[in-house]
């Protein structure tokens, strides 16, 4: 194949646009439902003349007028009604003429069971549930709207507090390690404090592996070896290193921070 | 000098920090005033998050979203579900009359699932289904025609239950012509659906063919992309700008117009 020419570009319905053998394929997004097909349906049901009554119905309605015209009673009389009765419904579905009128009820009612459905299987499901499935602390309807958390926490300005006073320490950490040994090993190392602190030569010599510290093996050596780092220095550090406020767990203190570096909490956290 | 936790003072809440693991205890470094009421402690709280499946983006989140969660005194819901199964048990009834389930049970053959109207039901007046085959079956009696009453009568109620009023259908025009037809494709992937518009197809025309031609397209272009292939594409062609005469005369050409 020479060159390629306009005339080379041919058109598929592919997302995107790709050089296949030299062809250069020009490619459009995906259509709607707009088909060759679905445009010629759209005339015959603004025409009214692409649907009819089913077979069925039009045989049954035939023997229904029948069996109203005979003699035998009370059936006739019966046919009768039912005839009448399936017409007038059979004008409203389905108006003369007017087949987008069927279409717009047919859409209507499939959304209806749509919707029936969805319910029926959610009280299904809810109606074989206890509140306690849906997690610790749900044990009402109350409970459920905020998940159990202020059942489980007893107060959610509390916790808000409580995880506020870490400051940025736990900031990326898997929620689950909020708060732990491990979760706070592995802060330090996301901040590249963890050589710093002394803490992970200490962890490796206790026999912790630093790529699995979420082991729960590892829970009780992590805390004795955190436990275990008391240097102010690397307390006041790592205090500074994620904005916590060092003195915000000691509300015997009531001082400026300058009084403080000189008494014993003080020193605690580096004071001379 | 090395001050260490020797000194550390006790200030009531476990002796403030006296380690690096004290730092991330927020029972040492919170304030304890700004504690009352927490009955959790953190291996309770992380538990709890890990639970939820939480994902913080940072903690300053976190305790964003717990300062403005709301939990409302409802204490007549709470009193009107001791438990999940009396709450929705005892709704049943008016559940099921907005769903259209109470008509199910003494009426035509239940054909949706769970005790749910079908598409049949609704259409059956129209579209043919179990009443009307009873009848070429079984012959027009007294049993067969009050079975067919009755599905003409479920349908009745179950538009109504439906919210749809039909005195007022939509008038004739585009837009409601194309929202049916283009629905055909929708309709296609439901085989309830499908045969029922067959069914109703005018025969020995281009518009009936045109409707059960829709319906497989439909059909077929969801089993297609099920497996990457995409719909053909009839919008947004390429506009020819160059001055190759040729292409008036090949394929590709007359696919761009020519």
């Amino acid at each position: 194949m020479g060159d390629q020419t306009t005339a080379d570009k041919i058109v598929t319905a592919k997302a995107g646009s790709v050089i296949a053998e030299n062809l250069k394929l020009a490619l459009a997004t995906p259509s709607a439902s707009l088909t060759p097909s679905t445009i010629t349906a759209m005339v015959g049901i603004n025409q009214g003349s692409a649907l009819q009554l089913a077979p069925d119905v039009q045989n049954v309605m035939t023997a229904l007028a029948a069996k109203a015209a005979s003699g035998d009673y009370p059936a006739n009389v019966q046919a009768a009604t039912a005839l009448s009765n399936l017409t007038t419904l059979q004008g409203k579905i389905l108006p003369g003429g007017n087949h987008a009128a069927f279409g717009s009820f047919l859409n209507q009612a499939k959304s209806h069971i749509g919707d029936a459905t969805d319910l029926q299987n959610t009280t299904n499901f809810i109606s074989s549930s206890k509140f306690g499935d849906f997690g610790s602390g749900i044990t009402n309807m109350s409970s459920m709207l905020d998940q159990g958390l202020t059942s489980k926490f007893g107060s959610l300005s509390a916790a808000s507090a409580a995880l506020s006073s870490g400051g940025s320490m736990f900031d990326g950490i898997n929620p689950k390690n909020i708060g732990s040994p491990t979760g706070l090993v592995q802060a330090l190392n996301a901040n590249k404090l963890g050589n710093a602190s002394g803490v992970n030569a200490k962890l490796k010599s206790a026999g912790v592996d630093l790529n699995n510290l979420e082991d729960p093996v590892y829970a009780d050596k992590i805390a004795q070896v955190t436990g275990g780092i008391k240097d102010p220095v690397v307390l006041n550090t790592v205090a500074d290193q994620f904005g916590q406020d060092p003195f915000g767990g000691l509300p015997s203190y009531t001082g400026s921070d300058g009084s403080l570096y000189n008494n014993s909490a003080g020193k605690l956290l580096g004071g001379a | 000098m090395v001050i260490g936790a020797d000194l550390a003072p006790d200030v009531g809440n476990a002796g403030g920090i006296q380690s690096l693991k004290d730092l991330g205890d927020f029972t040492k470094t919170a304030n304890p005033n700004d504690l009352k009421g927490l009955t959790a402690g953190p291996a309770d709280i992380a538990g709890k998050f890990g639970d939820m499946g939480a994902s913080f983006p940072n903690m300053g989140s976190a305790s964003s979203m717990l300062s403005k969660i709301s939990v409302p005194s409802v204490p007549s819901l709470d009193s009107a579900a001791p438990s999940l199964s009396s709450l929705i048990g005892g709704q049943s009834g008016v559940l099921n009359s907005m769903t259209g389930a109470s008509l199910s049970s003494a009426l035509s053959p239940n054909l949706g699932p769970g005790g749910l109207p079908s598409i049949t039901d609704f259409a059956q007046s129209v579209a043919g289904g179990p009443a009307f085959t009873n009848i070429l079956s079984g012959g027009v009696t007294v049993d067969t025609i009050a079975a067919l009453e009755a599905s003409t009568s479920k349908a009745t109620s179950l538009f109504s239950t439906a919210g749809v009023d039909l005195t007022a259908p939509p008038p004739a025009g585009l837009g409601s012509s194309m929202n049916f037809a283009t629905s055909l494709h929708k309709f296609g992937t439901n085989s309830e659906m499908s045969g029922l518009l067959s069914n109703m197809s005018v025969p020995n025309s281009q518009y009936g063919d045109s409707i059960k031609a829709s319906l497989a397209e439909g059909r077929n272009k969801t089993l297609m992309a099920q497996n990457g292939i995409p719909p053909l594409n009839f919008n947004n062609l390429p506009t020819y700008t160059g001055e190759d005469s040729s292409l008036n005369t090949n394929a590709a050409g007359k696919l761009l117009g020519g």
